[in-house]
């Protein structure tokens, strides 16, 4: 049975050697094509993402001579803060500042917790009607707020739960308008700014998490809320984080809601607004000494600052968010 | 002794009710009240009054008006419908890729992030107030901000592509094909910080252990893609295309929403064919996300 044994040739070693010496640079090259592919295509959407950023960054610190010289592109040829100082001050800056602030902090702080408990209650207990309680959380996103805003306007101008108030002062509810009240209330009831979306992602996320751990705790004796508070929460780092930053921006952009609840409280979404106003040339007595309605340029200048002041504070605390956000993501990812 | 017993399954069923408790009483007050009130106002004539509203019973005319004597209603209804049948599909890959990428080891991963999150910050809210004043009605989905900095940009800056070409001497309306593409990747980009992020979440929660396992098993990347990657994302891509469907339909950009949002605000109140529409359009909206949820959920893997 020789025949069967093929041989061996004398130069094996040099044949193997140079074909896995080959693959190893075929390897490398797909490796390093990938790299300069991934490059290429983040690099460009990053530009379309930033231009305009940029662009309102560097408006920002433009002065307005600069804005008729055509050799001044990105970087100004007279740095000012002069915009900046106009700007803050027709926005009346630091006292909108501080109110957005913590209505935004706290509204996340709480909508955050209250989805995270709803969205679990979905995923893991069966109860009858589940399946149409669910499906009437959907109908909560799909549903768009400006449709029935007015009438939950009138619901916190006379606040009043089956009545009971009206039993006891005699008047007709209790205005709780220019106060957090309203968003406190809808936030703690999963009501808020695309609330129900922060559910269903909650409840996607722990249907996607295997059970046993859970089980094992329910067998060593833990109720479900320690079970919830020691098991699910730690391993729910990233998607907490994921809710809470769009949480956060969706309450500090929000116009709608802040324009009906707070008619008379100064919150910066808002107050972009009276930036605007200068078109129909309202609120300029006293702010600078210069009329802005006869410079169209300039007044454009001003707004963009504006926006761009709006825009920091989430930015700056974006830039913070990010290492927890990213330190989660990995962190998530070796407890799975 | 007795005590009165209650089952595991009985006391789990309770304690689900417990969790989910605030959402209904929030759905309760907060939602459906309101609901009912437009529904309401759909199936009346709304007469405005010093003292408030005055109600008169007119029945199905609001629902049939929206079709047969309304010039503009099924024209907006239309373009809404074909502005989602093109955007959805687009987002979705993209941000699909667009997590893929961002999920790879690489320097300046950090930052690569950091960029993509941002059109979720400049997308919403207090821009659209800022760009409304320029009226412009005709840019469905177009992101505000940058809608708002490209007229900055056309305004001030007089080095862009646009004003380049227009420079040379080139027709408008070439300009024009040149530029959509552009506008085009900037919309997509825009309205998919939301989806990447969720599918970057996704896709950092799978467990490594699937992978080593693959590996072993000696599957190739595009193998492990769809064995290992793809299944495991799938409840995510059942989220994000339902959610890039009701960010398409309750946008404020859509032409249907503007529609039905300048009839309610219109000097002579339409309040009640106003309502109507509105609901038409989200019986729509459910039919769609309906269909899609079921084709789509028939393939979702949940580990359970």
């Amino acid at each position: 049975m020789k025949a069967n044994v093929r041989e061996i040739p004398a130069n094996i070693t040099n044949i193997l050697e140079t074909k896995v010496f080959s693959q190893r640079n075929a390897f490398k090259a797909k490796k390093i094509a990938w790299a300069i592919a991934r490059t290429v295509f983040l690099l460009g959407f990053s530009f379309v993402i930033l231009y305009p950023v940029l662009n309102m960054i560097s408006m920002a610190f433009k002065h307005r001579v600069d804005l008729y010289d055509n050799t001044v592109i990105w970087v100004p040829k007279h740095f000012t803060l002069e915009n900046i100082r106009l700007a803050s001050r027709m926005m009346y800056y630091p006292q909108a500042l501080k109110n957005s602030m913590i209505l935004a902090l706290s509204v996340t702080i709480i909508q955050s917790f209250s989805c995270l408990l709803i969205g679990y209650g979905f995923a893991r207990f069966d109860f009858p009607f589940k399946k149409i309680l669910f499906a009437l959380v959907i109908l909560t996103i799909m549903v768009p707020p400006q449709i029935i805003i007015s009438a939950i306007y009138l619901h916190f101008r006379f606040f009043d739960v089956f009545g009971i108030i009206k039993l006891i002062t005699g008047k007709r509810g209790i205005n709780l308008l220019d106060s957090f009240l309203p968003f406190v209330l809808l936030a703690l009831t999963g009501q808020g700014i695309r609330n129900g979306l922060f559910i269903y992602i909650f409840r996607q996320f722990f249907r996607g998490m295997p059970r046993e751990t859970e089980e094992a705790a329910l067998v060593d004796g833990a109720g479900p809320f320690r079970t919830f508070y020691q098991i699910m929460l730690p391993g729910a780092r990233t998607a907490i984080v994921t809710v809470a930053l769009f949480s956060f921006v969706w309450q500090w952009n929000d116009q709608l809601f802040s324009g009906l609840f707070l008619p008379n409280m100064k919150v910066l979404a808002l107050q972009l607004n009276s930036l605007n106003s200068i078109e129909t040339g309202v609120d300029l007595t006293g702010i600078g000494s210069f009329d802005l309605r006869n410079d169209p340029m300039h007044m454009a200048l001003i707004k963009t600052t504006g926006a761009f002041l709006v825009m920091l504070p989430p930015l700056v605390l974006y830039a913070f968010a990010q290492k927890l956000f990213v330190q989660s993501i990995e962190r998530a990812g070796i407890v799975g | 002794m007795l005590k009165p017993r209650i089952t595991l399954e009985r006391r789990k069923s309770l304690y689900g009710y417990v969790f989910i408790l605030p959402w209904i009483i929030g759905f309760l007050l907060f939602f459906i009240t309101p609901v009912i009130k437009t529904i309401q106002f759909s199936f009346n004539t709304v007469v405005l009054n010093p003292t408030g509203y005055k109600l008169d019973w007119v029945g199905f005319k609001n629902y049939v008006d929206a079709f047969r004597t309304d010039a503009n209603f099924p024209q907006k209804l239309a373009s809404s419908l074909t502005s989602l049948a093109t955007n959805v599909p687009v987002v979705l890959v993209f941000s699909f890729f667009a997590a893929l990428l961002l999920k790879e080891k690489f320097r300046g991963n950090a930052l690569a992030k950091m960029v993509f999150f941002l059109p979720v910050i400049l997308a919403s809210g207090f821009f659209l107030s800022v760009q409304s004043k320029y009226g412009d009605t005709s840019a469905q989905n177009i992101n505000a901000a940058i809608e708002e900095s490209k007229e900055m940009i056309q305004i001030l800056d007089v080095s862009n592509i646009q004003g380049l070409l227009m420079r040379m001497g080139i027709p408008a309306n070439i300009i024009g094909y040149i530029i959509a593409p552009v506008n085009a990747i900037f919309n997509v980009i825009s309205t998919s910080g939301i989806q990447i992020f969720v599918f970057l979440a996704g896709l950092n929660s799978i467990s490594p252990s699937l992978y080593e396992a693959a590996y072993i098993e000696g599957a190739t990347g595009w193998e492990t893609f769809w064995k290992v990657t793809f299944p495991m994302i799938s409840p995510l891509i059942l989220v994000n295309t339902l959610y890039s469907i009701i960010d398409n339909f309750t946008s404020i950009n859509n032409a249907t929403m503007e529609y039905i949002k300048s009839l309610m605000f219109s000097p002579n109140f339409r309040f009640g064919p106003a309502s109507a529409m509105a609901w038409i359009y989200f019986l729509i909206l459910a039919v769609i996300l309906g269909i899609v949820g079921f084709f789509i959920s028939k393939r979702v893997f949940y580990h359970t």
